[in-house]
C-alpha cells in the first residue's frame, strides 16, 4: 500500500467543506433526481401495464340516444365486443361545503367487466344508496368511506374509495383542458343506484374491446371511423368517438403529464449534472494548488505520474461513490414518497409498484459520478505536464493578464485590494455566475408557475368575449312558435322513457305524438324553453370544429377550436373575418410560429382529412388557441351545411335543452381551472424550490470557498500584520459578497431568458400557451432568495477566516 | 550573562514546549535577555535551536508556556486575542526570509496592506523613494528582483513606524551584493527612523553591524552581549 494513502484521512479532514460540499452535491441530485424519475418511470410501467391488467377499452363511442340493438350487434361483426356504460352526470353537495359538485354515476357492474376499477378503502356498492367515489376527489374534499353525499337531491352512503382505469385523470369533458379532482368524481352505484340518482337521466356511451387488442394506432383509428360510419349508415346520432390512447384525456392526460414532466426533471438534472462538471474542474484545479508543492516534492523524490494520479483521484472518487450510494438511498426510500405523491395527489391510479429503470440510474448516477471521475482525471492529466520545479515553485497556477493589471490608484487601498481578489478569482467567479444562474433558474421556475398560472387565467377570461359560450351537440334554434317549442317538449317527454305508453299512459302518449306533427323534419330543432325575444335578439350563432395543428419544438400536437363566426359579429367585434380571412389566436401563433401569410394544416383525426388555412392576422392574449373564419366559410369548408351552427354566444344566461348542450363556458370556469392547474403544479413547484436552495448552498459554498482556500496565506499575512478578523473579511468576504450579489441581479436577464426557453420547451407538451409571466417582485424575490441563502454561506466563511492560522504565513516557501 | 535591567523589550523566563508526553520536546528552556529601545539585536543558533519559536513569541503568533514577554512595559503573554492582534498592527513591523508579497498587489499596494493599519504611517511616496522603488511601484512581485521584493517587504514592514521590526533570515534567500544592500537599508531605517530590530540569521558576519547578539542553543542563550565595535553594513563581507 502506497505511504501516501496515510495523508487521505487527514486530507479528508482539512477539506472536510470540500469533500461534504461534493457528497452533499450528489446525494442531493441524486435523491431528487432519481426518486423523481425512479417515481415517475414506476407510475408509467403500471400505466402501461394497465390496458391488459385493467382490460381498459380500446375506444368508445357516445350516441345522442340510445342505440339500437342491431347497430352495436353490427359494430361488434366487425370484430369486437360492445359493452354498455352508460353515465349520468348530477349534482351532489359534500356536508359542510357549499360548492356546487358534479358526480359522474357509473354502474359499478359495468366496471366489472370493462375500465376495472381498485378499491383502496371499503368496498363495491352493494345497495341502492350505497357509492363508491374517487380517491383523488375524497382526498380533496376529505371525504371517507362511511360519510353521507346528497346525490340529485337524495342522500348516499360512501362504500368505497376507488379508482377506475378510465377515469386516471378526472377530466370531466374530452374537450376540457384541464382536469377537476376538487368539484367533479365518479360514482360507482348499483344499478337500481343508478336508476334512483339519475333521474331519467343517461349519457349513452359504448365501450368497446377489439378481438385484436394489439391492433396498431393507425389500424385502430381506421376501424373506430368504420364503426362510426356504420352506426350512422344504421341510422345513430354519434356525439362522441373517443380513443383510449390517442385521444382519451381521462387516460392518456396523466401519462402524458408523467412523460412531460419527465422532461423537465430530466433537463433539470442535466443542467445540474454539467454544472457539477465545472465545479469538479474549479475543485480540481484548487486542490492541485493547494498540493502544488507536495506535489513536487514527491515528482521530485521520484514518484510517477500516474501514482501521483492515482493518489489524488482516491478521495473524489470515493466520495463520489458514498454520494452516489447514499443519493440512491435517500432517493428510492425516503424521497419516493413524495415523488409519488406528486401524481397519486393528482391522478387516481393503481397502488404504487417500484419498478428499477437502469437508464434512470446511469442518468442519475453513473454519469454524474464518470463526469467526477473524468473531469478529475482530465484536470490532474492536464496538470502533470508541468515540471517538478514548477510545482515545487507553485507556478502551475495560470497567470492571466488581469492578475497584473494596473487599477487607478485613486481609488480606496480596500476597492483595489477587493478588486484583485476579484480579478484572481475571476475564473472561479465566472463559474459562480452560472453556478448562480443555474439555481436562479429553478427558484424562477419554481416560483413563476403560480403566478404564470394566474396570468394565463386572466388571460383565458379576457378571451371568453361573451358571459356564456354555449356549445352545443346539435344544431338547436332558441326562436321558434309555441307550437314548435310544444313539438319538441313532446319528443324530450317520448324520449325520457323506455316505454312511453305505459308509462305516460294513453291520452298523453297521443298528444304527444299529436303535438309532434307540427315538427318540420327539414328544419333545426327549437328549444322547448322561451328565452324571451330580448335574451334571444343578444345571442349570436356560431359554428365551431376541432382540429390538430402540429407543434415546432416537439412532434406532439395542439388541439384547437376553429370557431365559424359572423362577420361584424357584436361579440368578437374586433375580429375582421371579411372576404374570408383566417384570424389566429396569439397564443396558437406563438406556440405554433404561425404568422400572417403562413399556411395552417388543420387535422380532423376523426375523419382523418387535413385542410389548409392561410392565416390573415393574429389576435386575443398570448392564451388564444383559436382559429377564427367566416360562418358559411367553416361549414363550406368541413361540408356542413351552409346553416349549421353549433353554439351560442350570450351576455344574458340562456336556458337551453340540457340534451343539445355540450359546454357553457364562462370566464369564471375559466378561472376555477385554473385554480385546478395551480393545485396540479403546487406541490412539484414546492418540490423544485425545496431541491433548489439546498443546491445553491452548495454551489455557492464549494465555489466561493476556494477563493478563501488559496487565500489562506495571506489572509494569514494579514494575521500576523495585525488585521482583525472583521477587517479581513471585509476584504476577502466582501469581494466574495459583492460578486454574489452582482451576480444574483445581474443573471437575471440570462435567468429570464433561460427560464423562458425552460418553460417553452417543457409546456410545448402541454396544452394552451403558458407563457413565463415574471413580475418585478418575483425577481426580488428569487434575489431576496439567493442573498439570504449567501448569509449561510457568508458565516462559513466567516468562520473560515477565524480558523486561518498565523502560522499558516510562517510556513517557509520558495 | 545577560543584561538584566528595563529595556524596551524584556524578557524573562520563557518557556516553550511542543507536543505532549513522550513526544514532548521543549524549545525554549527559560530564556531572559533585555533589547533596549533603538538596538539591531541579532539572534544566532543552529537549526532547531529556538530562534523562530522565540520570534514567533515576540511577534505574539506562539503562547508562551511561562515567563513573559514585556513590551515598551506591556507584558504581552497576558493580552486577550483582540489586544494581541493591536499589538502587532500598532508595534510590530514583519520582515521574512522569502518577503511573503501579496502576488497579486503590486510593490505600493503590498506596502499598502500595512499603511491601512496604521493612525500615523509613514509617508508611501517617500518610503518608495527612499527604497528605491518609485519606479517599480507599480510593478507585481514577480516583475521584480528578490532584492527589490525584499526591499517591498521592509516598505511593508516600516511604513506603519513600528517600534520593533522582527526579521526572519532577511537576507537567507539573497546573493551577496543584494544581502549587503539590504543590510544598508536595514541600518539606515534603524538610524532614520529608531526601530528596534531583532535579527533572525545564520549569516555570522550580521552580529558586526548589531548593537546586541544573542546566541540560542538547545533552547537556551549561550551568548547575550552588546557590540562595542560597530561596523558599517557596507563594509561587512563573508
Amino acid at each position: 500500500m502506497s505511504p501516501l494513502n496515510k495523508r487521505l484521512p487527514r486530507e479528508l479532514m482539512h477539506n472536510l467543506g470540500k469533500y461534504l460540499g461534493i457528497f452533499l452535491l450528489f446525494l442531493f441530485a441524486i435523491a431528487m433526481g432519481a426518486g423523481y424519475l425512479s417515481a415517475a418511470h414506476s407510475i408509467e410501467v403500471i400505466q402501461n401495464g394497465m390496458h391488459e391488467r385493467y382490460q381498459v377499452e380500446d375506444f368508445h363511442f357516445a350516441t345522442q340516444f340510445e342505440a339500437a340493438k342491431s347497430s352495436l350487434k353490427a359494430v361488434e361483426e366487425m370484430g369486437c365486443t360492445v359493452y354498455e356504460d352508460f353515465t349520468a352526470d348530477v349534482p351532489m353537495t359534500v356536508p359542510g361545503d357549499d360548492r356546487p359538485m358534479n358526480c359522474r354515476l357509473i354502474d359499478a357492474a359495468n366496471r366489472n367487466r370493462i375500465n376495472q376499477g381498485y378499491y383502496f378503502e371499503g368496498e363495491a356498492p352493494a345497495a341502492p344508496d350505497e357509492i363508491a367515489v374517487d380517491r383523488v376527489w375524497s382526498n380533496n374534499n376529505d371525504v371517507h368511506v362511511g360519510d353521507t353525499l346528497t346525490i340529485n337531491g337524495r342522500e348516499v352512503c360512501v362504500s368505497g374509495i376507488c379508482s377506475v382505469s378510465d377515469y386516471e385523470c378526472l377530466m370531466e369533458k374530452n374537450t376540457d383542458m384541464l382536469f377537476n379532482s376538487t368539484t367533479f368524481t365518479i360514482g360507482l352505484v348499483t344499478p337500481d343506484g343508478f336508476q334512483n340518482l339519475a333521474g331519467g337521466k343517461r349519457d349513452y356511451r359504448y365501450d368497446v374491446i377489439l378481438d385484436d387488442r394489439s391492433m396498431q394506432l393507425a389500424d385502430r383509428t381506421t376501424f373506430e371511423q368504420d364503426a362510426a360510419d356504420l352506426l350512422v349508415d344504421k341510422g345513430e346520432v354519434l356525439t362522441d368517438l373517443v380513443d383510449y390512447e390517442f385521444d382519451n384525456k381521462a387516460i392518456f392526460f396523466a401519462a402524458d403529464d408523467v412523460e412531460s414532466d419527465q422532461v423537465m426533471w430530466q433537463v433539470l438534472v442535466g443542467l445540474l449534472v454539467v454544472i457539477m462538471a465545472f465545479v469538479f474542474v474549479v475543485l480540481t484545479n484548487a486542490t492541485i494548488e493547494q498540493e502544488s508543492a507536495v506535489i513536487g516534492t514527491l515528482l521530485a523524490s521520484g514518484y510517477r505520474k500516474r501514482e501521483i494520479i492515482g493518489h489524488y483521484m482516491v478521495l473524489p472518487t470515493l466520495i463520489g461513490v458514498l454520494g452516489c450510494a447514499a443519493g440512491n438511498l435517500v432517493g428510492l426510500t425516503y424521497m419516493s414518497t413524495p415523488m409519488q405523491e406528486l401524481y397519486y395527489g393528482s391522478y387516481s391510479l393503481p397502488p404504487y409498484e417500484f419498478s428499477f429503470s437502469p437508464q434512470v440510474f446511469v442518468f442519475t448516477t453513473v454519469v454524474p459520478f464518470a463526469l467526477l471521475v473524468v473531469v478529475t482525471l482530465l484536470g490532474l492529466v492536464r496538470k502533470m505536464r508541468f515540471t517538478p520545479l514548477a510545482f515545487l515553485r507553485r507556478e502551475i497556477a495560470s497567470r492571466s493578464r488581469r492578475n497584473t493589471l494596473p487599477l487607478p490608484e485613486r481609488l480606496s487601498f480596500v476597492r483595489r485590494f477587493q478588486l484583485r481578489v476579484f480579478l484572481r478569482n475571476l475564473s472561479h467567479f465566472v463559474v459562480l455566475f452560472f453556478g448562480i444562474s443555474f439555481c436562479s433558474l429553478f427558484l424562477l421556475f419554481g416560483l413563476c408557475l403560480m403566478p404564470v398560472v394566474e396570468h394565463y387565467a386572466e388571460l383565458l377570461k379576457t378571451d371568453v368575449v361573451a358571459n356564456h359560450i354555449y356549445l352545443l351537440k346539435a344544431p338547436l334554434e332558441l326562436d321558434g312558435t309555441p307550437e314548435q317549442r310544444a313539438a319538441y317538449a313532446a319528443i324530450e317527454e317520448l324520449m325520457s322513457t323506455d316505454d312511453p305508453l305505459s308509462d305516460l299512459g294513453f291520452v298523453k302518449y297521443a298528444r304527444a305524438l299529436l303535438r309532434t306533427m307540427d315538427i318540420d323534419e327539414d328544419a333545426h330543432p327549437v328549444n322547448t324553453v322561451d328565452n324571451g325575444q330580448s335574451k334571444i335578439a343578444q345571442a349570436e350563432k356560431f359554428s365551431a370544429a376541432s382540429f390538430a395543428v402540429d407543434h415546432v419544438i416537439t412532434d406532439s400536437s395542439e388541439e384547437i377550436t376553429i370557431y365559424g363566426i359572423q362577420e361584424g359579429s357584436r361579440y368578437w367585434s374586433d375580429v375582421d373575418v371579411s372576404g374570408g380571412a383566417v384570424v389566429v389566436g396569439n397564443g396558437l401563433a406563438k406556440k405554433c410560429r404561425i404568422k400572417p401569410g403562413d399556411t395552417v394544416s388543420l387535422f380532423d383525426k376523426y375523419t382523418n382529412k387535413t385542410y389548409e388555412v392561410v392565416a390573415s392576422s393574429v389576435w386575443g392574449t398570448s392564451a388564444n388557441m383559436n382559429l377564427y373564419m367566416e360562418m358559411g366559410a367553416l361549414n363550406r369548408m368541413v361540408d356542413e351545411d351552409e346553416d349549421t351552427f353549433h353554439g351560442y354566444a350570450s351576455d344574458e344566461e340562456l336556458q337551453i335543452d340540457q340534451r343539445y348542450l355540450a359546454t357553457d363556458i364562462t370566464p369564471e370556469a375559466m378561472t376555477s381551472s385554473a385554480d385546478q392547474m395551480q393545485e396540479s403544479f403546487g406541490d412539484m413547484m414546492g418540490m423544485v424550490v425545496a431541491f433548489a436552495i439546498p443546491v445553491y448552498l452548495i454551489l455557492v459554498y464549494l465555489l466561493t470557498k476556494t477563493v478563501i482556500d488559496r487565500s489562506s496565506r495571506y489572509i494569514s499575512y494579514m494575521k500576523v500584520f495585525g488585521y482583525h478578523n472583521p477587517e479581513i473579511t471585509h476584504l476577502y468576504v466582501r469581494a466574495i459578497t459583492a460578486t454574489v450579489l452582482v451576480s444574483l441581479v445581474a443573471s437575471q436577464p440570462f435567468v429570464i431568458w433561460l427560464c423562458k426557453v425552460f418553460v417553452s420547451f417543457v409546456m410545448d407538451r402541454y396544452s394552451g400557451n403558458l407563457e413565463l409571466y415574471v413580475a418585478p417582485s418575483l425577481m426580488a424575490e428569487v434575489v431576496a432568495i439567493g442573498a439570504a441563502a449567501y448569509v449561510v454561506v457568508a458565516a462559513a466563511h466567516i468562520w473560515r477566516i477565524r480558523r486561518v492560522s498565523l502560522s499558516e504565513a510562517m510556513k517557509v516557501q520558495e | 550573562m545577560a543584561t538584566q535591567g528595563q529595556g524596551f523589550l524584556s524578557i524573562s523566563n520563557l518557556t516553550k514546549s511542543y507536543g505532549a508526553g513522550e513526544a514532548r520536546t521543549q524549545v525554549l528552556k527559560g530564556i531572559s535577555t533585555e533589547v533596549d529601545k533603538g538596538e539591531i539585536c541579532v539572534l544566532f543558533g543552529p537549526s532547531g535551536s529556538g530562534k523562530s519559536t522565540f520570534l514567533n513569541m515576540v511577534g505574539g503568533l506562539e503562547p508562551a508556556d511561562s515567563g513573559s514577554i514585556c513590551v515598551d512595559g506591556v507584558d504581552i503573554t497576558k493580552l486577550n486575542d483582540h489586544d494581541m492582534v493591536e499589538y502587532r498592527r500598532r508595534e510590530l513591523g514583519f520582515i521574512f526570509q522569502f518577503y511573503n508579497l501579496v502576488p497579486d498587489l503590486t510593490v505600493r499596494e503590498n506596502i499598502e496592506v500595512c499603511q491601512y493599519l496604521s493612525r500615523d504611517p509613514l509617508p508611501i511616496d517617500d518610503l518608495l523613494h527612499s527604497l528605491g522603488l518609485w519606479e517599480h511601484r507599480g510593478k507585481f512581485p514577480n516583475q521584480v528582483s528578490g532584492g527589490q521584493q525584499q526591499r517591498c517587504a521592509i516598505g511593508r514592514a516600516l511604513v506603519k513606524n513600528p517600534s520593533l521590526l522582527l526579521c526572519d533570515e532577511p537576507t537567507g534567500a539573497l546573493d551577496y551584493h543584494t544581502s549587503k544592500e539590504i543590510l544598508e537599508l536595514m541600518e539606515r531605517v534603524n538610524r532614520e527612523y529608531g526601530s528596534t530590530m531583532i535579527i533572525v540569521t545564520h549569516n555570522d558576519a550580521i552580529r558586526r553591524m548589531s548593537h546586541h547578539v544573542l546566541r540560542l542553543r538547545d533552547g537556551m542563550l549561550s551568548e547575550d552581549f552588546r557590540n562595542e565595535h560597530l561596523m558599517p553594513a557596507s563594509e561587512l563581507t563573508w
